[in-house]
């Protein structure tokens, strides 16, 4: 049980790093000025806003399941599919371009991002893995009960 | 909800600090961030008639700038990230800026109108009026 809280405040802290990396690049990175192309009132610039906000709450939401249980499972697949999501943007914003904006410089807000996101989605990919298969033994060895 | 009776540590933090904890980092991230991050304008300025560009927010300012023939131009890149002001036809480039460097470039010494772009994001693009 400690094994598995301590994948969840892992995830939390990977996120919540990922969120402050962008909020950071947004305000004070030049970031807030890119809109290349929109789709779906979504540019760069906004999508910077909206993965700082969301990663905020989703490290919020993954901290308090520490306590509250039942959000544990969602809110670890949604962790999940963010850092992972946040991830494959910047891999396609370094090759084939994201919403018309491409960018082949190294960082060091990027390597701290990408490193938060690859913990969070270790982590928390380890916690919903882990979570089901044991959910799937135990429905087996109710079943052959 | 009931005391974990395997004495999970997470259980004896009282509810009130895990639902604060993760609100007083990020205010206590982001006010730090404010202090310490550096002022974007401060180093931007040009000196008064001067001719300039700015680079802040990953755009141009001016858009379009006008110049006399041969006239240095002083380039400035108040973002954290690398720029350049290159010329489409290349009779001008600041090379990479780094965040928060100048440059200068001199412009043409023919009348004309200049494009150029930041060769490193080739969306941005600014052009130079170059007047006898």
């Amino acid at each position: 049980m400690i094994a598995r809280r301590t994948l969840l405040i892992v995830g939390a802290a990977g996120v919540l790093v990922s969120a402050y990396i962008h909020y950071y690049l947004y305000f004070h990175g030049g970031y807030r000025g890119i809109s290349v192309d929109r789709v779906l009132g979504l540019d760069i610039s906004r999508s910077f806003a909206l993965q700082a906000v969301s990663g905020f709450f989703i490290a919020w939401a993954l901290v308090l399941s520490l306590r509250w249980d039942r959000w544990a499972m969602p809110t670890a697949v949604v962790g999940t599919l963010f850092a992972a999501g946040a991830l494959i943007a910047y891999v396609l914003a370094r090759t084939s371009g994201l919403l018309g904006f491409t960018d082949d410089q190294t960082s060091t807000e990027a390597v701290i991002a990408v490193a938060s996101e690859l913990a969070a989605v270790a982590s928390l990919g380890t916690y919903v893995v882990s979570g089901l298969i044991t959910r799937r033994n135990a429905t087996a060895t109710e079943l052959r009960t | 909800m009931t005391e974990d009776p395997t004495g999970d540590p997470i259980r004896r933090i009282p509810k009130l600090v895990l639902v604060l904890i993760v609100p007083v980092v990020a205010v206590i991230a982001i006010g730090l961030t404010q202090v310490l991050a550096p002022d974007d304008t401060s180093s931007s300025a040009a000196p008064a008639g001067a001719a300039a560009i700015s680079i802040k927010d990953f755009t141009f300012t001016p858009p379009t700038l006008t110049v006399a023939p041969g006239s240095t131009i002083t380039v400035t890149n108040a973002d954290q990230t690398p720029h350049t002001v290159t010329a489409t036809d290349k009779s001008f480039d600041t090379g990479d800026l780094d965040g928060g460097a100048k440059g200068t470039i001199t412009a043409p010494t023919e009348a004309g109108t200049y494009d150029y772009i930041c060769d490193i994001h080739q969306y941005m693009q600014g052009t130079l009026k170059v007047q006898g």
